[in-house]
């Protein structure tokens, strides 16, 4: 088992039994819908957790409103595909785009603000989403919610869950490569400094919006997957209770790590299926296990695999080197 | 660390006998119950899976009662042998009042559980989510939790009645009493804004017999109503309807009564007006007098011989808990499906099922008053009772009404 868990440290091993897991899932389950959705479900919340990870991990922006965002494109799917009827491969990348402008309105006060406000002012757009769904009742049909016209693309829901399997991991690296392209290093830059950042040149107000639209993108898509595969979006889908479940998935999985929100967002997504049965207690398994993890694991769970384990000589090196460097400038 | 590619390999091949150890599992649970008997899923010859799907946790977690209700019941029946010689084992999960957690639930109840019915199942965001996946299993829903039109009409196979008084029928009934009974022809409505409150509301709208004077929404959670009794008293109503919860009930009559407004016959939605409790929200002077409907009559003045029952196994088995409120139609739904299961007989298919269901005329064994359903009619509980608040007591103002959705005559029994 130790053996089984370093070798996951492995990322390239890691990543191909994830994948691998993911072709032969149907088939392991017997086609039965009811996996398929729990599949599906954790696949929007890996997505989100990620998304979140981008603005809360990389970028230290605090955001309580996630799941505003999940709603705004379930919704956004649910108009666009009922309402106006709008083909499947049209309607998904515009719920992303739409929320991405949410998302946007939103980054661009939050520019101003910083820790504790901008938690609350998230927490506001979070809290206030189902309620405008709720009031706007021409648009999105109030309390009875709103039904999606499914795709006509996809014959099974076994199609359909490859597709979204598939987008799930093409996001996972997306998201991979633009932490570690130049906007995710400003990203890491504002996070650790602000001031030092900016002193090196970045905009600071250009990159935090563009960390808020491009987090608010992929959490659309990912209220889109929701609303194809459900079938019916309404008010009570994604409320705040979700937001701070999404916010334990990257604190449980690891800060600023993208194994670690895919841990995070699994574990969550897969507690509820043994504790329902149980009257009342699935809530308490998940509070006890977010205790636990930051009591005993910090770092999150993914410090439990160690993913860093197989760098080369030469980054350890220049780690070491860029120590020593930050070591002499304290003692200056 | 892997080191060499051998490894790797082994990985793999683990890898690869781990997902078929899994799928053999998944096989495995797949196929129960098929004895060569004449009996739908879910049965089998000692048992019956019945599902539940509702909030456990969080902050509706008042309709878990329900479930309590329900569980009860099951258990008085298993404690006597149960049904046909076969006990009733309830299945149920916790959705939070959250659509996308019951999506995934009635999938797992479905097809993995295989339960043979659905049992009451409250609120009506996530009851509307599922709808597409139950109607296309095709499993009996009986007396789900909401009083929503969609659910019982037009009729649907498998969805058969409410737990509680349907919104519409119930305005109907009350708009009915208002205008022969207390001869008013200007009605106030003051009403939750959301699906519950707007049915009852379609319902006044299209009435050709009264006048309504003033129509003033609030928000689930609001508290202060004084503004609407402000806006009531302006109109001069002869009879206040309300459609909202007891909260809002109880405390829109203390500003009614506070400005003065004290005579004017006051009618509240049985959601908000079943509960003694309110002569202590309100005010025992002013809760005096309110109208309102029952599915049944309350415990402490009920005679039905089913009622007692409840009372006695209900303390039995939840003792901490009130007898007032959702536990008593978790019981009553029990009683009917029970008495549904009982009348099917030995050979338990789905359609025979539905056969029974539609054979209920008014049956009156349970705690409800009467409940009927056939081919057109699916609303279940269309048999109800007035009752008035009187001497911190609620007590029944009238014999038994009856509602018929085909012709939409009301009846009054003497």
């Amino acid at each position: 088992m130790i053996l089984m868990l370093k070798q996951l440290g492995n990322k390239r091993i890691a990543l191909g039994i994830l994948i691998v897991c993911m072709l032969f899932y149907p088939f392991s389950v017997g086609y039965s819908s009811y996996f398929l959705t729990l599949f599906v479900i954790t696949c929007i919340y890996v997505i989100t957790s990620l998304s979140l990870n981008l603005l809360v991990g990389y970028g230290g922006q605090i955001s309580v409103g996630q799941a505003g965002f999940l709603s705004v494109g379930s919704y956004s799917v649910a108009i666009l595909s009922t309402k106006l009827g709008l083909p499947f491969l049209v309607v998904l990348p515009l719920a992303g785009i739409i929320t991405a402008l949410i998302g946007l309105l939103i980054g661009l006060p939050a520019v101003r603000l910083k820790g504790h406000f901008l938690a609350v002012a998230t927490l506001g757009f979070g809290l206030s989403v189902p309620q405008i769904a709720l009031k706007w009742d021409k648009l999105t049909g109030g309390f009875s919610g709103l039904s999606v016209t499914p795709s006509s693309l996809f014959a099974s829901e076994t199609q359909l869950f490859y597709f979204f399997v598939f987008l799930t991991v093409l996001i996972i690296w997306l998201i991979n490569n633009i932490v570690k392209s130049s906007i995710g290093r400003a990203f890491i830059a504002i996070r650790d400094s602000e001031v030092a950042a900016q002193a090196i040149g970045i905009n600071l107000s250009f990159y935090k919006t563009t960390m808020f639209v491009i987090s608010s993108f992929f959490t659309g898509i990912a209220g889109g997957i929701y609303g194809y595969w459900v079938g019916f979006v309404s008010p009570n889908d994604f409320v705040i209770t979700n937001s701070f479940l999404i916010l334990a998935m990257i604190v449980v999985g690891g800060l600023a790590s993208i194994p670690g929100s895919i841990i995070g967002a699994l574990l969550f997504s897969i507690i509820p299926h043994f504790t329902d049965s149980y009257v009342g207690i699935t809530n308490i398994v998940i509070g006890v296990a977010v205790v636990l993890i930051i009591l005993f694991k910090p770092k999150g769970m993914v410090s439990m695999f160690n993913f860093k384990r197989n760098k080369s000589e030469k980054t350890k090196k220049n780690e070491l080197l860029l120590k020593e460097e930050g070591n002499r400038g304290v003692n200056i | 660390m892997i080191k060499n590619k051998k490894q790797k390999f082994f990985t793999i091949i683990l890898l690869i006998i781990s997902l078929f150890t899994i799928t053999a599992c998944g096989n495995q649970s797949a196929s129960t119950s098929q004895q060569g008997k004449n009996v739908s899923q879910g049965v089998t010859d000692k048992e019956i899976l019945i599902g539940h799907l509702g909030p456990q946790t969080g902050p509706v977690a008042v309709y878990d009662y329900f479930r309590k209700g329900i569980d009860a019941y099951f258990k008085y029946v298993n404690e006597n042998g149960g049904v046909n010689g076969r006990k009733l084992k309830l299945i149920a999960y916790d959705d939070q009042y959250q659509p996308s957690r019951t999506i995934k639930n009635a999938k797992r109840i479905v097809n993995e559980d295989k339960v043979f019915a659905m049992l009451g199942d409250p609120c009506t965001p996530c009851n509307s989510a599922a709808r597409n996946i139950f109607e296309k299993a095709g499993i009996p829903m009986v007396m789900i939790s909401s009083g929503a039109q969609q659910f019982v009409n037009p009729p649907i196979k498998n969805y058969f009645g409410s737990s509680i008084l349907n919104y519409r029928v119930e305005t109907r009934v009350f708009v009915d009493y208002a205008v022969n009974q207390l001869h008013a022809k200007k009605i106030g409505v003051v009403y939750q804004n959301d699906d519950y409150g707007k049915e009852g509301l379609t319902v006044l709208k299209d009435s050709k017999n009264i006048e309504l004077v003033a129509e003033v929404p609030y928000v689930a959670g609001d508290t202060d109503l004084s503004t609407h009794a402000e806006h009531l008293n302006k109109a001069k109503p002869d009879a206040i309807m309300v459609l909202g919860g007891p909260t809002q009930a109880a405390n829109l009559k203390k500003e009614l009564y506070k400005i003065g407004m004290k005579d004017t016959p006051y009618i509240v939605s049985s959601v908000g007006a079943n509960d003694r409790n309110l002569f202590k929200l309100a005010g025992k002077d002013v809760w005096e007098g309110t109208i309102s409907a029952a599915a049944f009559p309350m415990p402490d003045v009920s005679n039905d011989p089913s009622m007692k029952t409840y009372v006695e196994q209900f303390k039995k088995y939840y003792p901490n808990d009130p007898i007032d409120g959702f536990a008593q139609n978790g019981w009553a739904i029990a009683e009917v499906l029970v008495e549904a299961l009982n009348r099917t007989g030995k050979d338990l298919t789905w359609d025979n099922f539905f056969k029974a269901l539609n054979s209920f005329d008014n049956w009156d064994g349970s705690i409800y008053e009467g409940v009927t359903f056939n081919k057109n009619n699916h609303y279940g509980l269309t048999t109800m009772i007035l009752t008035q608040a009187k001497n911190g007591q609620i007590l029944p103002l009238s014999g038994r009404i009856t509602f018929d959705p085909d012709t939409t005559e009301i009846t009054y029994e003497k």
